[in-house]
């Protein structure tokens, strides 16, 4: 095998099939959404052919080689081998949609330039075939001077021929027949070009003048100052005079180009045949009836949550407690058995309980994406983001948030628009994501019964509107004070809609799955150790006596009474009865003194007047305040301090049954058990507790400001809106009873 | 001090360790990211990130 690896760029416009032709290639599990943006960073993989070896380069689906942004121009770079990390390309792929070779061939014109071989795939030749498009291969491959190869990325087909052809590019003659721009265009990046003393390529030079205010003007300004900047607009004054104005003369050429070409080699019917997508399209990206479909596909998904997952649910707790109970009876009691039943076991155990629902919201995620949907959504919000002062590019990071607010802030390096950008990023941990949903559910059983699943999905439906809702309105705050500014043009092509695949639909669930084990596993794990210790120490009484052995010692005398109450005749029950009563009560009050005694306790107690206000009692706050770093962590420590496993026998969810027998007793709880429950949903879906997604915004905004910022509105805002609506939910309560 | 509280000290002050460092390299850590999105590293800006990613750079 020969030693240098042979480096291969890939480029195509979204939604072409490009990166599910990068994981065809590499065999890699890049993330493949069917909406644009999905590829923020540019990936890289591995392959072998004819015994030489590739290196694969993923790079983020553009429509065109004029920078905006920063990041843009790192892809052109990278294309020109002007990056330090990578090796020059030695073979551009340019991957092209074969029903859409007008508009998608336009990249390719440009890609013709930088000097590099090129290949072209034409992707999606069935589903041009299906549109009564023809193209003729070898016609184009004619015209344009390039290696062309027909493809279905999707299943497969045409990969061999295509490495071949990317070998034999690699190595050989490469004569493209590329458009030809005006000679002043030409005469005038040369003079640019010998202004800075040839140090950079030709094609950025001509880029400098093509893209007015983009990030190639930016960079040369920055490199070689301003007065560059009046050079290049003499020039284009110049070049307008000449009739070569720019932009306008880019696509001029180009497109007349590209016209000529698929004359001569694509075939399509005059009248462009009405496609199933088409008629769908009428519907879901219908201001009214796409609306209604978004919101039923949403609610659909929830109602999943609440009634697929039960069994599994209950399994998971079943085994928990199982495992609890094989614990306490191989070990003599003690911290360390206190540690691993009440502490590990309850805690951890009650988070992983939820997995069932992250895999079900993820398995839905997966399938709206890959068919197709999600685009059409981002295309429905695009009104309302614009209303709101931000782009319909927006929503794509807003979406991806619904899964998790890190991936989702990363995706907004697709914005170009620094301060729809910013708005972005600050706004996106408000949309609901897969960590609110334990919190949701558990909440939810509070008030509604596991058999009105339709109820419990219509209130989980409303948290996720919080999100959906607030996160708009607080945006456009931002886009009115902070971050003013001109709002900017979104894009975006509506991709064909396709059966998802099983196998990118499963990978993703798995995926989630393994990452929230993994997150259960480590941080939830450590919190629960840490929370249990807080919890349990001191675990003296003021005199010095252990509370675990006054504790064994009342429940040796309570289950004693009941063993003698079982054994005992009739008649000799009741005062036995009575007697093993007054022995439970002694065990509850004993650990309940023990709790309020803890570390946490105390420290919950001198908070409550914090607390108060919202409706909860120390415990939920104290539950609340520890589940800042990673929200999961309120339902494991509830599970804690409520003691869970002490819930009556046969109960199908000892948390919601000692929560609802501790709020029965309770004067506030117990009278407004809704009001609270929603309190606690309403501050959990508008506060920031998620140390990744703050350090993801430091890293994303690079400093500190913005993610204190963030912090410091949501938990304000979070607040606020749980006392609202305890209050209001009081005074609602108050009238009706 | 009994052998179950010493070993639960023990555990506890692993567990607290755990979290500060986890905390630590989450806000401040120099090590390269996998680009997964999990956010628990921090990717450095300008340099490829683990091996078969490059870390783009951030406005």
């Amino acid at each position: 095998m020969s030693s240098r690896p042979l480096t291969v760029a890939l480029v195509g416009n979204p939604n072409t099939g490009k990166s599910t032709l990068f994981n065809a290639l590499s065999g890699l599990r890049q993330h493949v959404g069917n909406y644009p943006g999905v590829t923020v960073e540019m990936k890289k993989g591995q392959f072998t052919h004819a015994e030489r070896r590739f290196d694969l380069i993923d790079l983020p689906g553009t429509y065109s080689l004029a920078a905006r942004s920063p990041d843009e121009l790192v892809a052109v770079d990278l294309l020109l081998g002007r990056r330090p990390e990578e090796p020059p390309p030695d073979v551009i792929l340019s991957i092209v949609d074969a029903s859409n070779l007008d508009r998608h061939l336009y990249l390719t014109t440009q890609v013709m330039e930088l000097g590099v071989p090129v290949v072209v795939a034409v992707n999606m030749v069935d589903v041009a075939a299906a549109q009564g498009v023809v193209v003729d291969v070898a016609k184009l491959a004619a015209e344009t001077g390039l290696t062309v190869v027909p493809i279905q990325a999707n299943k497969g087909t045409g990969l061999t021929e295509l490495k071949a052809a990317l070998l034999k590019a690699a190595d050989g003659h490469h004569a493209p027949k590329a458009p030809v721009l005006p000679q002043p265009l030409e005469a005038e990046a040369k003079t640019i070009l010998a202004g800075v003393n040839g140090q950079v390529p030709e094609f950025l030079a001509r880029r400098l003048l093509l893209d007015i205010n983009g990030a190639t003007e930016n960079w040369f300004v920055g490199k070689y100052g301003e007065a560059l900047r009046t050079r290049v607009q003499e020039a284009r004054k110049r070049l307008a005079d000449a009739g070569a104005a720019v932009p306008a003369v880019e696509a001029k050429t180009r497109y007349a180009y590209i016209r000529k070409v698929t004359a001569a080699a694509v075939t399509k019917p005059a009248v462009r045949p009405k496609s199933g997508s088409d008629k769908l399209d009428r519907i879901l990206t219908h201001k009214v009836w796409g609306t209604l479909v978004f919101f039923a596909v949403m609610f659909l998904m929830f109602w999943s949550i609440f009634t697929a997952a039960t069994p599994l649910m209950n399994l998971i707790d079943a085994g928990s407690t199982g495992i609890g109970k094989a614990i306490e009876g191989a070990m003599s009691p003690g911290p360390l058995r206190s540690l691993l039943v009440d502490g590990i076991i309850t805690g951890v155990g009650g988070v992983v309980k939820f997995l069932p629902q992250i895999l079900i919201l993820f398995a839905f995620i997966a399938v709206l994406e890959d068919c197709g949907y999600m685009a059409r959504a981002a295309f429905l919000m695009d009104r309302l983001m614009s209303r709101c002062g931000m782009s319909g590019k927006s929503f794509i990071p807003l979406l991806s948030s619904v899964a998790c607010a890190v991936p989702g802030v990363m995706a907004t390096r697709v914005i170009e628009n620094h301060r729809d950008r910013l708005a972005t990023i600050l706004v996106a941990p408000l949309m609901s994501c897969s960590a609110r949903i334990p919190v949701y559910v558990l909440m939810i059983s509070l008030f509604l019964p596991a058999e009105s699943a339709f109820a419990q999905a219509a209130v989980m439906f409303c948290m996720y509107m919080i999100g959906f809702i607030t996160a708009p309105v607080v945006a456009w705050i931002l886009r009115k004070t902070l971050l003013r500014g001109p709002r900017s043009l979104f894009v975006m092509e509506l991709p064909a809609y396709k059966r998802p695949s099983l196998r990118t639909v499963g990978l993703r669930v798995f995926d989630a799955g393994w990452q929230f084990l993994k997150r259960a596993g480590t941080v939830i794990f450590a919190s629960m150790v840490v929370i249990w210790a807080v919890q349990y120490f001191p675990n003296t009484t003021a005199d010095g006596t252990a509370y675990e052995g006054l504790v064994a010692t009342a429940e040796e005398a309570r289950d004693d009474a009941k063993k003698k109450k079982e054994d005992a005749a009739e008649e000799e029950k009741e005062p036995l009865e009575q007697e093993e009563a007054k022995n439970a009560a002694e065990v509850k009050r004993l650990k309940a003194e023990w709790q309020r005694d803890s570390f946490l306790g105390r420290t919950g107690r001198a908070l409550e007047p914090v607390f108060a206000p919202l409706g909860w009692d120390w415990r939920i706050g104290m539950a609340t305040l520890a589940s800042f770093p990673a929200r999961e962590v309120i339902v494991g420590t509830l599970r804690i301090l409520y003691e869970a496993d002490e819930a009556e026998e046969g109960q199908a969810d000892p948390l919601r049954a000692s929560i609802h027998n501790d709020w029965d007793n309770d004067p506030v709880r117990g009278k407004y058990r809704v009001p609270v429950a929603l309190s606690v949903m309403v501050f959990f879906a508008l506060c920031m507790q998620c140390a990744s997604t703050l350090a993801v915004i430091r890293r994303e905004t690079k400093s500190w400001l913005w993610p204190l910022f963030c912090f410091a509105y949501m938990t304000g805002l979070a607040y606020l809106g749980a006392l609202v609506t305890f209050q209001v939910g009081k005074l609602i309560v108050g009238a009706v009873s | 001090m009994s052998g179950q509280l010493v070993i639960v000290l023990l555990i506890v002050g692993v567990a607290v360790a755990y979290l500060g460092w986890t905390a630590w390299r989450t806000m401040a850590g120099k090590r390269k990211g996998c680009g997964s999105g999990c956010g628990k590293c921090a990717t450095p800006v300008e340099q490829p990130a683990a091996k078969g990613r490059i870390a783009l750079p951030q406005i």
